[in-house]
């Protein structure tokens, strides 16, 4: 039994070394996923704000043309003509038109998400996932390296039994088989939930 | 009933041997998981410490980005339109002023830094810090934190982990020698083997529980009274401070700091806030906290030993200044503070000594860069006017009694003087001569430059200057200033510099270097003007001229300009 309780146990501290492995693994990809994530938040808020200062140039240019054709004077009507082609300009080389909320504004927050998503469909954009998947293989880690110490008690057991002549020995191949059991337990439950 | 004493002595032995090689199985196993539970909590804090600089990173830069929109873009073309109405009806255009303020107001949609709390339309007050405040800084700076709390809990597990691992190995050695134990056929043999293999046992397993009871802290769990984070408390008390709301930011601070009386970057921040506030004993108290809580960054030595200057202290500003520069020999503004303060000492001539060091290894710096093909520090820059700044508020607290230390404090104000002036002089001469030609000042000054008078321009109904109105102060609204000057032994070629300080800071827009092309002597006039332009006047401060010729100190004067009643 002794032979035997030391096998399983090795086998645990096996599947116990694979948790760990699929641990470092997860946050691999998680931090992986962290950096893409971070990327695209920059270069999209880059964009944007660059599109967002054309769209500046361009609300100037849109509403001193607004403000001259509200004038008479025959200088404003030139200068009105001139401030909307530059606006108009402007939208189409500057920045995406189809921002441009039905009341003349900017809608930065449509940008950022539209490019998110557009990234999301691309790369692996979530750490969470990973991290958490990380900390549950660390769990079991931790929980199959404290089923080994079972094994060790029944090892234990198993050893007194055998150093014993007497009918305690009896008591002690009990314990060594309690424990076996209760370890094969731990080992099962472990692997079936997580 | 079997009895074990039946068994003969060896057999005896082996059992014996048997059950301690379980035992010490056991021991192994219960070592081992907390080896690898250590290991577990040391790669995840490892991975938190490299998840919140990625955060951070990323936050800093989209952030600065946001910002940079708003103020450069939207705030910017507030501004313009606010200067073109402002034109506008200075010339009497009523109408096109009206146009420009109406598509002004419309710009204010374009970003939140334009809308209250951060921009008062009424008074044209923006509030930047808050508005970066609550944007990005208070955020980052908690990431920040993040990053070096759980730096600390991954040093703390990955030393508990590794401290394991030699615990096992000593197991092992105990096994091994329980081995051998019962291969010997040597009775005092193995009973030695066996004993030291117990007594490596137990060894073992006693350093193992004491490592296992030792706590590690993490300050990310730190939790106020309120039921906030003790790291959020410090970010937003930096968050406070950066908008200069410095009480309100203190007390984060303390918040923070009830929580983890050790928090070191708290200590700091609070002592820096003190500082700020004028509350010199307070930031004693802080900085020396942090430095018994383990700060032993020289920038933060230099702090305390500034403060310990400001009240009186020399002797303990020499002492803290001399540990800051141990840390870090290259701090040429810890170097200069060690000068001024052994100069307020009255030990003039360790003050010279210190002073020419760090002078030394200003020149020393720039030719290294410029040997490296490189720019020099704009620390270097702002060390060598620091320094110059702490020598003339010197000789200010001695004629005027205004200021830190107090005048009381300083021993031999008259020698005292002397040496300020010529230092501050030396040390400004080396900053331009270092800039403009990366070498320390060549040969002396061999002109005489007479006292700066100020004055406001008289112009006739052309335009044109008739005459020059003297004064020391000027209204608020003034914007032309006409600094008049004789001067003698001038030679046409000479490189001459103009610097303007405002307030003690230095408005480089004013800077001038030219070639001297007046003669050798007369009267000169250098004009601060804003007058070509019809919306810019002076601002409100104290306005500071210098001049320097072939980068020799020569000559510099005050006048101030009011603010508004």
């Amino acid at each position: 039994m002794i032979a035997v309780v030391t096998v399983i146990g090795a086998g645990v501290a096996c599947r116990a070394a694979i948790a760990s492995s699929n641990a470092s693994d997860a946050d691999f990809n998680g931090l992986v996923a962290a950096i893409n994530a971070e990327e695209a938040a920059i270069v999209n808020a880059v964009t944007t704000y660059q599109h967002y200062h054309a769209y500046t140039t361009y609300l100037r240019y849109n509403e001193l043309g607004n403000i001259a054709a509200e004038e008479t004077l025959p200088e404003m009507a030139r200068l009105k003509r001139e401030a909307w082609g530059l606006a108009l300009g402007l939208q189409y080389s500057f920045f995406p038109p189809r921002y441009l909320n039905p009341d003349g504004t900017y809608d930065t927050q449509r940008e950022l998400d539209e490019s998110w998503a557009e990234q999301e469909q691309q790369k692996d954009l979530q750490p969470e996932p990973h991290f958490a998947a990380a900390d549950l293989a660390r769990l079991k880690t931790s929980l199959l390296t404290g089923a080994l110490i079972v094994f060790a008690v029944a090892f234990w057991f198993f050893t007194l039994a055998q150093a014993i002549n007497n009918r305690l020995k009896y008591l002690m191949v009990t314990g060594g088989f309690g424990f076996t059991f209760i370890g094969l337990f731990m080992f099962g439950l472990v692997e079936a939930l997580l | 009933m079997e009895s074990t004493t039946a068994n003969p002595p060896e057999d005896r032995f082996k059992n014996l041997v048997a059950v301690l090689l379980a035992i010490v199985t056991v021991l192994i196993a219960i070592v081992t998981y907390l080896q690898s539970d250590a290991g577990s909590r040391d790669d995840a804090a490892n991975r938190d410490t490299k998840r919140y600089t990625l955060e951070a990173f990323g936050k800093q830069v989209s952030g600065d980005s946001r910002v940079n929109f708003d103020y450069n873009s939207a705030y910017q073309a507030y501004y313009e339109l606010d200067l073109l109405a402002e034109a506008a009806r200075n010339v009497g255009d009523e109408a096109a002023a009206q146009r420009y303020t109406a598509l002004r107001d419309n710009m204010t949609e374009l970003s939140p830094m334009l809308k209250p709390p951060y921009f008062d339309p009424a008074t044209d007050q923006l509030n930047v810090a808050k508005y970066e405040a609550d944007t990005y800084l208070v955020e980052i700076t908690a990431l920040r934190e993040r990053f070096v709390a759980a730096q600390g809990v991954k040093d703390a597990w990955d030393s508990k982990a590794n401290t394991y691992i030699v615990h096992l190995t000593l197991l092992a050695v105990s096994l091994f020698l329980y081995g051998l134990a019962v291969t010997i056929s040597g009775r005092t043999t193995r009973w030695i083997f066996s004993g030291v293999g117990t007594v490596v046992a137990v060894v073992a397993t006693g350093w193992a529980a004491a490592v296992f009871l030792q706590p590690v802290e993490d300050l990310r769990a730190c939790q106020t009274t309120d039921g906030i984070a003790a790291i959020d408390a410090y970010a937003q008390g930096v968050g406070l401070a950066y908008q200069n709301e410095l009480e309100q930011g203190i007390a984060s601070f303390d918040k923070a700091l009830a929580c983890e009386p050790n928090y070191v970057n708290a200590l700091v921040e609070r002592g820096n806030a003190n500082m700020a506030r004028g509350n010199y004993e307070a930031a004693i108290a802080d900085f020396e906290k942090a430095r018994a809580a383990g700060n032993n960054n020289a920038s933060v030595a230099g702090d305390l030993a500034w403060a310990y200057y400001l009240l009186g202290r020399f002797d303990q500003a020499t002492n803290m200044n001399r540990q800051a520069l141990q840390s870090d020999p290259n701090e040429l503004w810890i170097q200069y503070d060690l000068g001024l303060s052994l100069l307020a000492a009255g030990k003039t001539d360790e003050a010279k000594t210190e002073y020419q060091a760090g002078m030394d290894l200003a020149a020393k710096q720039v030719a290294a860069a410029k040997a490296a093909g490189q720019e020099t520090s704009s620390g270097l820059w702002w060390g060598l006017e620091d320094a110059a700044n702490g020598l003339d508020d010197l000789l200010t607290v001695i004629e005027t009694g205004e200021g830190q230390p107090a005048r009381d404090k300083l021993s031999n104000p008259e020698a005292m003087s002397a040496a300020a002036t010529e230092l501050s002089t030396r040390l400004k001469s080396l900053a331009v001569a270092l800039e403009y030609t990366g070498q320390p000042p060549a040969g002396t000054l061999t002109a005489t430059i007479g006292p700066f008078t100020f004055a406001q321009t008289v112009l006739n109904d052309n335009g044109e200057v008739v005459d020059y109105a003297p004064a020391d102060s000027f209204p608020y609204g003034t914007d032309e200033v006409a600094v008049l000057f004789d001067y003698e032994g001038m030679q046409d070629g000479q490189e001459v510099l103009f610097k303007v300080y405002v307030d003690g800071e230095e408005d480089p827009s004013w800077r001038v270097a030219e070639p001297w092309s007046l003669g050798a002597s007369g009267a000169a006039e250098k004009l601060i003007s804003f007058a070509y332009s019809n919306t810019q006047v002076l601002r409100p401060g104290v306005y500071t001229v210098e001049l320097y010729v072939n980068s020799h100190f020569a000559q510099s004067g005050n006048f101030v300009v009011e603010g508004v009643e």
